[in-house]
């Protein structure tokens, strides 16, 4: 056997599957839901990548565009919720925002989880529609957002420093 | 189930029908694609493991995806192939071999049932499933077409848009890698 007639070989026996294979009426129910949520997720990355970069956290931020684009975020969540820690670090991960401000969004996130109670009501919708200002406002540039973030989180204690650095690993990890 | 379920150019459809946002088109895509990676997984995953919840997994992150799948690089099926043995390589990576022997286990147990014979050892496709997560769309299209639709140099090279010569030598190289890299059993 030669060395092509080898590879062909062990690719046909890699991928070979029954034709007649049995499928459950559940699963074909399940894989609908599935393909309809990732028609969801496509709508929500384009709608994403239509509205840029914004200095807010990151469940503020999707929970906005969403919004927006009349996607129903919660059942999204909901799924992700079943493979990962954290459902918006995974939910960002599955419509692949760019890095770089997810990174930034993501220690905004964090950095707003930690403060006391109610300041996530900063960024809800007035009556105009319009976001109002807060420490993390939608005006900031990355630079701005940056040095914020960093003197935020020098003033972490070893566990908020290592839970930090374990949810953007669970980001950057392919 | 007819020339849906085999023909690459009716999953390319499927896909394209799904970005255009024609709804009508998901059972169709859930029962071809879905179908496929349900077998998929039910083959490769060991024993104990959810495989149909595997298959669902895979099967939202290749619609999720469909933004970034270029049918001018690789058809569906390439490209479902590829994420769904990343999912499965992810699965083994790192993992001790005895676990790696449970995917073998496995294997060969799922042929039995479906009385499909191999003519090589298990650790070869073991192989196959790492090697393929690790190659370019483009790489392992070119590979669907001559060893899954048998075409000859001259009908990829038409297929893809380039000279026969080309389609050769690059079927060659990507041979001569998968050869070098194969484990000796």
């Amino acid at each position: 056997m030669n060395a092509e007639n080898d590879i062909t070989a062990i690719y046909k026996e890699t991928w070979e599957t029954p034709a007649d294979i049995q499928i459950s009426i559940d699963f074909i129910k399940r894989a609908e839901e599935a393909t309809r949520q990732g028609i969801e997720l496509l709508k929500l990355s384009a709608a994403c990548r239509q509205s840029g970069f914004l200095g807010v956290p990151l469940d503020f931020y999707l929970t906005e565009v969403a919004h927006d684009a009349g996607i129903p975020l919660a059942p999204l969540l909901q799924r992700m919720m079943q493979s990962a820690h954290n459902a918006w670090v995974a939910l960002a991960k599955a419509i692949a925002i760019p890095a770089a401000e997810t990174s930034l969004m993501i220690r905004a996130m964090f950095a707003q989880s930690l403060m006391p109670a109610g300041p996530g009501s900063r960024y809800r919708r007035t009556g105009s529609g319009e976001p109002r200002l807060s420490v993390f406002h939608p005006q900031a540039t990355t630079r701005d957002y940056e040095v914020l973030l960093e003197r935020i989180e020098s003033n972490y204690n070893s566990v908020n420093k290592a839970n930090l650095k374990s949810l953007l690993e669970s980001y950057s990890q392919s | 189930m007819s020339d849906v379920t085999k023909s690459p150019d009716s999953w390319n459809q499927l896909a394209e029908d799904l970005r255009e946002g024609l709804s009508s088109s998901v059972p169709d895509f859930a029962r071809v694609v879905g179908g496929w990676l349900h077998g998929f997984m039910a083959k490769w995953l060991p024993e104990g493991e959810d495989y149909e919840q595997a298959a669902i997994d895979v099967l939202l992150e290749l619609v999720g995806s469909l933004d970034r799948f270029n049918p001018t690089k690789a058809s569906l099926k390439t490209w479902a192939r590829c994420v769904a043995s990343r999912r499965v390589a992810d699965y083994y990576r790192g993992r001790e071999k005895a676990t790696s022997d449970e995917a073998g286990k496995r294997e060969v147990a799922w042929r039995e049932k479906h009385h499909i014979k191999a003519r090589l050892p298990v650790e070869s496709r073991l192989f196959m499933i790492e090697a393929i997560s690790a190659l370019d769309p483009e790489d392992q299209e070119l590979l669907r077409l001559f060893f899954d639709e048998r075409l000859s140099d001259s009908e990829v090279a038409e297929y893809l848009g380039i000279t026969a010569g080309n389609a050769r030598q690059r079927k060659r190289r990507l041979v001569e890698k998968l050869q070098n890299s194969l484990p000796q059993t």
